[in-house]
């Protein structure tokens, strides 16, 4: 998720940082910023669960309290209809920025979201002045080879809209992809699909690379603190270099805020070789450091596991392996919660269950994964991630939990070819996969089976159109 | 009061983690005992996963304690779990957690140092010694968990392990349309029992 917002001149911007350390001037003139949220989303909705809000609502509080601060003493629960300020949510960058000049264009103050109805009245009546406006400001951030592309194609599309009689930019939604790319050419194909190949779905899933053409640069508010160590004898074994470790995760306490939740530290390690191995200790829910002074055991596990992972890697075979001569420690990506974002949530009292687990997951080298229904009948689609805002909305369909009950404990990761056998297999359901999606091979209609082997062991197959046999789960 | 009352009354005083299902609760002595590390003898496909459901169901909703987190590690590198299949038996989906790994003491062993977890099953992990059990054993017993090593074969009296309290076998009878559960240690005189399957 990413937020577009506007922040006037007299406002603070490094306040930003208590959202996302992934933030981006978009635009100095109009003081347009944008906020990657999508690395601290946990985060986020720990908060959101606990304070018993939905997500936007917490968004809309911490924006309020950035845009007045007069009012972060008067802790205010009740927030003004109209919040002071003009920001926007959505999935892709692209589409809060479309949304938040609409905003602008309207002289608007409110935090729309792409899911509500006024962010959809929106986008259906986007004009054409505000998309121009929009693509002048990406050029800026383009290399000038592909701000040449874009000003091609958009010259293009200039003329086309005026002779395809295109009143607002949303009619440019029946469109599709390929047609865009043919016509207009690859830069402009892009912002189409990042106008409308997005829905609120996509978070979790397929069309999240086409981001990855967005010129993102990320704003620096400060020089990142470092830590240096230059060791009086080379190091090489874990148990030697974690006591220098720990006193310099000591001194990084020392010089970084007490505010500030850690996602990213980089070590960069030097070896007797004079190589340089840079070793990034990464944390799935941002980490409190202070809260662990004197002990670090999050940080120093991290760091373990990132070690020997890398340096196993790095240096194959047998030892002796180079040895350590020096590192330094950076604090690369951290969130800086500041004690009225605290105050607002209730974060240092909190010790929920949810949390706790949150801490163990960072003190884990594998992930900890939690699920949630989907109403879906494709069994591939019919789970997801858990989302703790999304599961406490979820009212549950009884007729896909019936189904759930007769499909198996566990799916392959990948349907295996497999024959029919000499058991007949029991009919448990037949099925359509969604043949409107481009992945889809043509083979549309399963017909799913119970079979047990000659061994009793019972496993789930399918029979596609093309009568290929496939087995795609086990009863456990 | 008949017989089963009275043995269910003696049940209910241990620290036992019910299935709410009289006669699996007493066929374990009144559920699984708490602070116990128990060996299961399930082969991959003949479903006696699902003997589990009803208690890992108990402790992820809170029927009997407050609800906590279960955890199950899967040893399968090629099979994921189908979280739905597992929601429709009966778990709750924000408590019920799982991980991937087939070294589980290597990759997992913060979790075993930490009571957040009321009940862990072990499924079918590649590397587990002997010491390995004895330090799960010790972990149960420590923070008060039930703690289940699930095995990929059928177990027998030959090969035992002291670590464990109790060790049985659990499967699904296809021709006869049945369940079965065999006790194989720590049962008392009850070996056997058997259900009609669509009961699970």
């Amino acid at each position: 998720m990413f937020i577009a917002l506007h922040l006037p001149q007299e406002n603070d911007e490094s306040i930003l940082h208590a959202l996302s350390t992934f933030i981006m001037l978009w635009s100095e003139e109009e003081k347009i910023w944008l906020i990657d949220l999508r690395p601290f989303s946990s985060y986020w909705q720990t908060r959101a669960q606990s304070s018993r809000l939905p997500l936007m609502s917490v968004l809309r509080k911490v924006l309020h309290q950035v845009f007045v601060p007069n009012q972060r003493k008067a802790k205010q629960d009740v927030l003004e209809l109209i919040p002071p300020f003009q920001a926007s949510c959505a999935v892709s960058p692209w589409k809060a920025l479309l949304l938040l000049l609409s905003l602008r264009e309207r002289n608007t103050k409110a935090f729309v979201s792409e899911e509500q109805d006024f962010a959809r009245t929106l986008m259906r009546e986007l004009s054409w002045s505000v998309w121009w406006q929009a693509l002048e400001q990406l050029n800026k951030h383009l290399p000038s080879k592909e701000r040449n592309a874009l000003s091609q194609g958009s010259r293009r599309l200039e003329h086309a809209v005026a002779r395809l009689g295109f009143r607002n930019v949303q009619n440019m939604s029946v469109l599709n992809a390929p047609g865009v790319r043919r016509r207009f050419g690859k830069a402009i194909a892009e912002i189409w699909q990042w106008s409308f190949a997005f829905s609120k779905d996509d978070e979790l899933g397929e069309n999240t690379h086409l981001l990855y053409s967005f010129p993102w640069k990320n704003f620096v508010f400060n020089t990142p603190v470092e830590i240096p160590r230059h060791l009086e004898f080379p190091l090489q074994m874990w148990e030697h270099i974690e006591p220098f470790l720990h006193e310099d995760l000591e001194r990084l306490c020392e010089h970084s805020s007490a505010s500030i939740r850690i996602t990213k530290l980089l070590w960069k390690v030097t070896f007797d070789d004079l190589s340089i191995l840079n070793i990034p200790i990464e944390f799935r829910h941002p980490h409190d450091l202070h809260k662990q002074k004197g002990d670090h055991k999050t940080v120093l596990l991290q760091a373990y596991y990132a070690f020997k992972t890398l340096v196993e890697d790095a240096v194959q075979g047998d030892p002796p392996y180079p040895s350590v001569l020096s590192w330094r420690l950076v604090l690369e990506q951290s969130l800086v919660i500041p004690p009225w974002v605290r105050d607002l949530f209730g974060e240092a009292s909190q010790s929920n269950a949810d949390e706790e687990l949150l801490q163990l997951e960072n003190n884990l080298n594998i992930p900890l994964r939690r699920f949630e229904e989907r109403e879906d009948w494709l069994p591939e689609d019919s789970f997801a991630p858990w989302n703790p805002v999304l599961a406490s909305k979820q009212t549950r369909n009884t007729s896909y939990r019936r189904l759930a009950l007769r499909r198996p404990l566990f799916l392959y990761k990948e349907p295996q070819n497999c024959r029919e056998g000499t058991h007949k297999p029991v009919f448990l359901e037949s099925t359509m996969t969604k043949w409107w999606r481009a992945k889809e091979d043509g083979r549309w209609q399963r017909s799913y089976y119970k079979r047990v082997d000659e061994k009793g062991q019972a496993f789930w197959i399918y029979q596609d159109s093309t009568g290929q046999w496939f087995t795609h789960g086990n009863f456990g | 009061m008949d017989c089963y009352s009275a043995h269910h009354l003696e049940l209910t005083q241990q620290e036992h983690l019910r299935a709410f299902d009289r006669d699996l609760d007493l066929f374990f002595g009144g559920g699984l005992p708490l602070s116990s590390f128990i060996e299961c003898g399930f082969p991959m496909g003949r479903e006696g996963r699902r003997i589990l459901l009803p208690f890992l169901t108990n402790a992820s909703r809170g029927l009997q304690y407050n609800a906590a987190f279960v955890l199950w590690v899967n040893g399968y590198d090629n099979l994921e779990v189908f979280a739905p299949a597992w929601f429709a038996r009966g778990l709750a989906p924000d408590k019920t957690v799982f991980a991937q790994s087939s070294d589980v003491l290597v990759e997992l062993k913060q979790v075993f140092l930490n009571p957040l977890f009321k009940v862990i099953v072990i499924d079918s992990p590649q590397f587990f010694s002997s010491a390995d059990c004895l330090f799960l054993r010790r972990m149960a017993k420590k923070n008060r968990q039930v703690i289940l090593l699930l095995r990929n074969y059928f177990l027998t009296n030959k090969k035992g392990n002291i670590a464990c309290a109790l060790r049985f076998n659990a499967w699904c009878e296809h021709t006869h349309e049945v369940m079965v559960l065999q006790a194989v240690k720590g049962f008392g005189s009850r070996t056997k029992m058997v259900w009609p399957k669509g009961f699970f």
